[in-house]
């Protein structure tokens, strides 16, 4: 380990005595370049990743001195990959820069791959936030380059942080948006229910009963089977029982769907939110009675 | 993440499993072995039982005193050990009074809703799985296609750069014609190919009404009276399983409808590969012919 540390050192030390010396048409920077790789390399095996990082910067540097934007961002790359074990922030700003090359040569998917690198980065940090921005840009950039799967991944993701973040509105449309795509593809149309009964939730989560009445109308017309499954039943159920104002049935519904299909950790999160809401209800009435 | 679930395999076992007894072994040995099984659940097991304790985040601790309906019906497991092994110690069927028959036919009934519900469920699990696999599928076909565009343009490069190769030989040297052996077709939609084909199908079908729409609202109706004698507790279970039945029916329509999706994407995506791997083949030969004039001119 040791070894390899002071192997790397001593290969960045000649990487930078060839930048300081004199060379022929930019070949001082050819040859820093694969120093400062070798070295890069040496302080990964000896698991000094600030190290490593910070030497894949320098490699970037000579890269764009010798106009190699591909190389350039591709060091960007393997520096963010050295950083993401100690310094989540630093690894973030190098895969920014790695983007910018990657659109200035005109590799939006490669782009759009470490954008939603990004967005992973900051959810693993649980800062939903920008982990939406980015998912966000990173799906408009695989719609470009028509990657629809991972387009559509990504503004699963959007939805699902929006929310999280209660921009309702948001998630619904993108869910219904999905839904739409889904129904004229013979393997996606499958999933619409899932996705129609995720924008419902949003739906209720707003509280307005009579909207959810629509929304329900309106996903029947969009696919003729969703008013037969349980999907829809259950939405229905739900709405009724916020209609009449009551916990119970509210809580005897979610624990019969539950019973059959398990709900993630977000559905149940969106359904205790509005248990919330209609338990304040019910209370408020109380108090005015 | 709702309390703990049990494997829905475990739960319903079949009862001619249950009402098996060995005729060797002696009575007290059979209840040896059932000393041991109850003794043999988890602690965590046992604490729930025994604190009640309610995992549920949408439970408000209302219904905590509400009995299962096993033993609305009356059931002491004492009891349950009987039916399981179809009265055997108690003289057999025959010697049953009324009552007790009739409270075996609710446990019966019972049962088998218990089973159909775990069936119900597995089947849900499987859908879930399959519309999994379905996008993957989906995403893979789309990777082929994206490959063999990549592959198509490789061709394009290549052109130009046996173009350069051609010209650049010395004034007296033979013209070098790069060796094709076929064309690259780039990506090809196979058949029919039933995935991308747009339409309203679906309001086609309502039309026709095909749709499975109106069944679901029955399903809607006002929830019947507390059952009061064995019968019509028999008939609520009866219905019960009518429609765990026929959802599990239209479950599994849907999963054969999904199984021949996958056959049918799988079949495309091979013939998709065949193309892409005679393309590729050829290039490489390409590649290789456009080496050879590399060295050719750089030994010269």
């Amino acid at each position: 380990m040791a070894d390899q540390l002071s192997k790397g050192e001593e290969f960045e030390k000649k990487a930078e005595k060839k930048l300081s010396g004199w060379g022929l048409f930019g070949s001082k920077y050819e040859d820093a370049a694969d120093l400062f790789d070798k070295a890069a390399n040496c302080f990964k095996l000896a698991k000094s990743w600030d190290k490593a990082g910070a030497t894949y910067l320098k490699l970037a540097s000579c890269h764009l001195k010798l106009e190699s934007k591909h190389e350039a961002a591709q060091a960007h790359v393997d520096a963010a990959h050295s950083y993401k074990k100690t310094n989540i922030n630093e690894s973030v700003s190098c895969l920014d820069q790695a983007v910018n090359l990657f659109c200035d040569i005109g590799r939006l998917s490669m782009a759009a791959r470490y954008l939603k690198e990004i967005a992973e980065l900051y959810e693993g940090e649980q800062n939903i936030e920008q982990a939406l921005v980015y998912y966000e840009k990173s799906a408009d950039f695989f719609q470009n380059e028509e990657v629809t799967t991972s387009a559509n991944q990504c503004k699963q993701k959007v939805a699902q942080f929006a929310a999280q973040l209660e921009q309702y509105q948001k998630s619904i449309e993108i869910y219904e948006e999905i839904a739409r795509q889904s129904l004229n593809n013979n393997l996606l149309k499958y999933g619409v229910k899932g996705h129609l009964l995720n924008a419902g939730i949003c739906q209720l989560c707003k509280g307005d009963v009579i909207a959810v009445t629509n929304a329900l109308e309106r996903y029947q017309e969009l696919d003729p089977t969703f008013s037969g499954t349980r999907e829809y039943r259950f939405l229905a159920d739900i709405a009724a029982a916020i209609d009449e104002e009551d916990v119970a049935k509210f809580t005897d519904v979610v624990k019969e769907f539950d019973s059959m299909t398990p709900l993630d950790s977000w559905k149940t999160t969106l359904l205790l939110r509005v248990k919330e809401k209609l338990k304040a209800k019910e209370l408020e009435e109380d108090d005015l009675t | 993440m709702f309390g703990s679930k049990k494997s829905p395999l475990k739960v319903a076992k079949p009862s001619s499993v249950e009402s098996w007894t060995n005729p060797f072994d002696s009575n007290d040995e059979g209840m040896d072995t059932k000393k041991y099984s109850s003794s043999r659940k988890t602690s965590s097991e046992r604490a729930l039982t025994t604190l009640g304790v309610n995992t549920n985040p949408f439970d408000d601790g209302t219904d905590a005193n509400k009995k299962s309906s096993s033993t609305l019906y009356g059931f002491q497991s004492a009891n349950w050990n009987k039916y399981k092994n179809d009265f055997r110690d108690s003289g057999g069927l025959e010697n049953q009074s009324v009552q007790e028959l009739e409270s075996y036919a609710v446990y019966k009934a019972e049962e088998t809703t218990n089973s159909v519900t775990n069936c119900l469920k597995i089947a849900e699990n499987i859908r879930e799985e399959a519309t999994q696999t379905l996008v993957t599928l989906h995403q893979q076909g789309e990777q082929i296609t994206r490959s063999h565009h990549v592959a198509a343009d490789i061709d394009h490069d290549l052109t130009r750069g046996e173009k350069l190769l051609g010209s650049l030989g010395g004034l007296f040297s033979k013209t070098w014609k790069p060796k094709k052996t076929r064309a690259i077709t780039g990506p090809v939609i196979v058949g029919d190919d039933p995935v991308r084909r747009k339409g309203n199908h679906l309001e086609q079908r309502e039309k026709l009404g095909l749709t499975s729409a109106p069944k679901g609202q029955s399903k809607l109706r006002s929830p019947p009276q507390e059952p009061t004698n064995a019968f019509e507790k028999v008939e609520v279970e009866k219905n019960k399983q009518d429609d765990a039945l026929s959802d599990l029916s239209d479950l599994l329509g849907e999963l054969k409808g999904m199984a021949v999706d996958m056959g049918s994407e799988i079949e495309r995506h091979n013939k998709a590969l065949n193309h892409l791997y005679d393309d590729v083949d050829e290039l490489n030969f390409r590649v290789i012919g456009a080496n050879q004039r590399g060295r050719r001119l750089l030994g010269k």
